[in-house]
């Protein structure tokens, strides 16, 4: 672990990192699988159509993905992006509903949202509670709220008719890409440039050493946390605009897809090592699977049969990269 | 050991959840007098029979370490093999025995994957939740199987004693508590689960054999949850591949509410029953009180919050308690 983190610190130019060997072998799989839908389907894979799909409908994933990505390098899970983004979804909707502009009923959801993951995440870290189990105890209390906002039905009477404004298509280019491409490029830049996301690899790698030497756990894991239920509720209010409709089972399995596309990136579920491109590639991977089995006809239920033998021959791959390629 | 007067902190929050069911108990019953008829009590038995046989099931994976995620995909994938066998012409009681050698398969599997391939069990275990759910979908094209031919487990709902008040529910419940509470106390089974559940690597160095043991926990797991599949069929008359949907989550969080540290290594079958039934009596009395149920998920967040907070301070006093007993000496 420790080594893991120093070969982050030192990475130098010239010389492949262990995170770069496993970028590259994640980027090959991705290309290996765009290659086989376009022998499977040389016209459709790669239309312009086809390809705004994929990015359309992974965007949820894509969004809430490098946040994910942070949390599992701080050595901990999120369990409730499903709930957090399920509740600013319905927030979303009662708030535009109630004639508040649609900017400031998503920003006041996002908000609440917000709240949630940042107590979440000061539980965690204050009292060193396992943070699978608290973040599952928030995704029943926010995907309560959110059934409860529904009332158990759908929302979409009395929307106001501009609360698609959000989601539109502009020039052909889905906003939601947009948002998602900007947010992976801005985790980007933070997870190289920033100290704050040095100190979370620092956690994950090794707490007590992490809070010995200075690092705020209280205050970086919340951190964590916050900007996770920010981008899980962005994501629920994004879907929420785009079908102009709020449902508390409107992201249902989005946890579970958010760590497969860390996971699938190369991020070590026990923390301190991960990268967020390699999280996009997961991401990205997961969505041209999902296409390809579309097109060949397989239902979502029996794609979840992939999902779990991808997410096993990941984990499989990751430790092999880990304990046999030497750098 | 020498017995002492004080009772030590596991026992002390086991009391707290008896004390916590009786309140709930007696303000349901304020609430609704036919709260506490047995009737009312023995159809939140039946109701709970597979939420209370994998809670048991559960605990001994918990205690030592592991967790499985498995089990309501289990339960689901079972029922449809169950039913798929009877639609074959098979014997309704062999193919249930069948079913549970497939829980075993299935313990098996996780086994092989936490241990042998090292993948923490959170992710194998949520990996052959996938599959398994998947597969009990694809088998029957997402169709409940309500043949004539699935219908003889139907007796295992049906049947009852002493004047048709008892289910049969409650006998395999009380059974299986039993059983398992034997298990932890005077087997050798309790004593492994808590030494691995405590560190599993000096576990393996005193001569545990640790991969034979998680795989008795996880097995005792999953055939748990196969039967309760099975069960679910006997008491919906047909084989549906979704009845085990959300059951891993809601069995995880009674054992939590009922003690078990979910890093292994403290826990008890007591406090996972209690657990069970404060949840069940929840539901229940909620519902009695014309409560949405909307509103039952929240509350149960909420509880298995508070849980998890009380448990944790009390761990950190008592941990204080005993750092300042140590510097005094």
């Amino acid at each position: 672990m420790s080594n893991a983190t120093a070969n982050n610190l030192s990475k130098s130019k010239l010389k492949l990192t262990m995170d770069g060997v496993q970028n590259l072998a994640i980027f090959a799989i991705f290309v290996v699988i765009c290659i086989v839908g376009f022998a499977l389907e040389p016209q459709l894979f790669p239309s312009k159509n086809n390809i705004v799909n994929i990015l359309v409908s992974n965007s949820s994933v894509m969004i809430a993905a490098p946040t994910m990505c942070f949390v599992l390098l701080s050595g901990n899970l999120d369990m409730s992006p499903n709930g957090v983004g399920a509740m600013a979804g319905v927030l979303f909707a009662i708030f535009a509903r109630a004639g508040m502009p649609v900017g400031v009923s998503a920003i006041a959801s996002i908000a609440i949202g917000a709240v949630c993951g940042f107590l979440c995440g000061f539980i965690i870290s204050k009292l060193e509670l396992p943070s699978f189990i608290i973040s599952l105890a928030f995704n029943y209390i926010t995907l309560g709220v959110a059934l409860i906002g529904a009332g158990g039905a759908i929302i979409s009477a009395g929307l106001p008719g501009n609360i698609d404004d959000l989601s539109q298509t502009i020039s052909g280019v889905p906003l939601p890409v947009v948002y998602a491409i900007i947010i992976v490029v801005a985790f980007l830049i933070i997870q190289s440039k920033t100290v704050f996301a040095r100190e979370v690899t620092a956690i994950g790698a090794n707490s007590s050493a992490a809070k010995l030497s200075g690092i705020s756990l209280v205050k970086n894991v919340s951190a964590v946390f916050a900007l996770n239920a920010i981008f899980a509720s962005f994501a629920g209010v994004l879907v929420t605009s785009r079908f102009s409709v709020a449902d508390s089972g409107m992201l249902p399995g989005f946890e579970t897809d958010c760590i497969i596309a860390c996971v699938l990136g190369g991020t070590d579920i026990n923390g301190g090592r991960g990268t967020v491109f390699g999280t996009l590639i997961g991401a990205l991977i997961v969505g041209v699977l999902t296409n390809i089995m579309n097109m060949l006809g397989l239902v979502s239920y029996t794609q979840n049969i992939v999902k779990g033998l991808v997410l096993i021959g990941a984990i499989l791959l990751n430790d092999a990269i880990r304990t046999k390629v030497k750098v | 050991m020498k017995k002492k007067l004080n009772i030590n902190r596991t026992t002390r929050y086991n009391i707290m959840l008896l004390v916590l069911l009786a309140v709930l108990m007696v303000f349901f019953t304020i609430q609704n007098d036919r709260f506490l008829t047995l009737l009312n009590l023995m159809g939140i038995v039946r109701q709970t029979v597979p939420q209370a046989l994998i809670a048991c099931g559960l605990c001994f994976v918990v205690i030592a370490g592991g967790i499985d995620l498995s089990t309501g995909s289990c339960m689901g994938l079972s029922a449809i093999i169950y039913g798929k066998l009877c639609l074959a012409g098979m014997n309704a009681w062999l193919a249930v025995v069948l079913c549970l050698v497939f829980g075993v398969i299935l313990a098996w599997i996780n086994t092989v994957l936490s241990e042998n391939l090292k993948i923490p069990s959170i992710m194998g275990t949520l990996a052959t939740q996938l599959i398994a759910g998947g597969a009990a979908l694809t088998i029957v094209k997402a169709i409940p199987i309500s043949d004539k031919l699935v219908k003889p487990v139907t007796v295992m709902n049906q049947l009852k004693f002493f004047d048709k008040k008892v289910p049969l529910a409650f006998f395999i419940v009380l059974a299986v508590v039993l059983v398992f509470i034997f298990l932890e106390k005077k087997t050798l089974i309790g004593k492994y689960a808590l030494a691995i559940g405590g560190n599993a690597n000096a576990a393996f160095f005193s001569g545990i054999n640790v991969w034979k043991m998680r795989f008795i926990f996880f097995a005792l797991c999953s055939v748990l949850s196969a039967f309760s599949g099975v069960w679910m069929v006997g008491r919906l008359g047909s084989a549906d591949p979704t009845i085990g949907r959300g059951m891993h989550f809601e069995v995880l969080s009674a054992c939590i509410l009922g003690g078990v540290n979910i890093k292994g290594g403290e826990g008890t079958i007591i406090g996972c029953v209690l657990g069970t039934y404060i949840l069940a009596v929840l539901t229940n009395g909620m519902q009695m009180m014309d409560i949405s149920s909307f509103y039952q998920q929240v509350v149960i967040g909420v509880v298995m919050l508070a849980a998890l907070l009380i448990n944790q301070l009390t761990a950190n006093r008592a941990a204080k308690k005993a750092a300042i007993a140590k510097a005094a000496a």
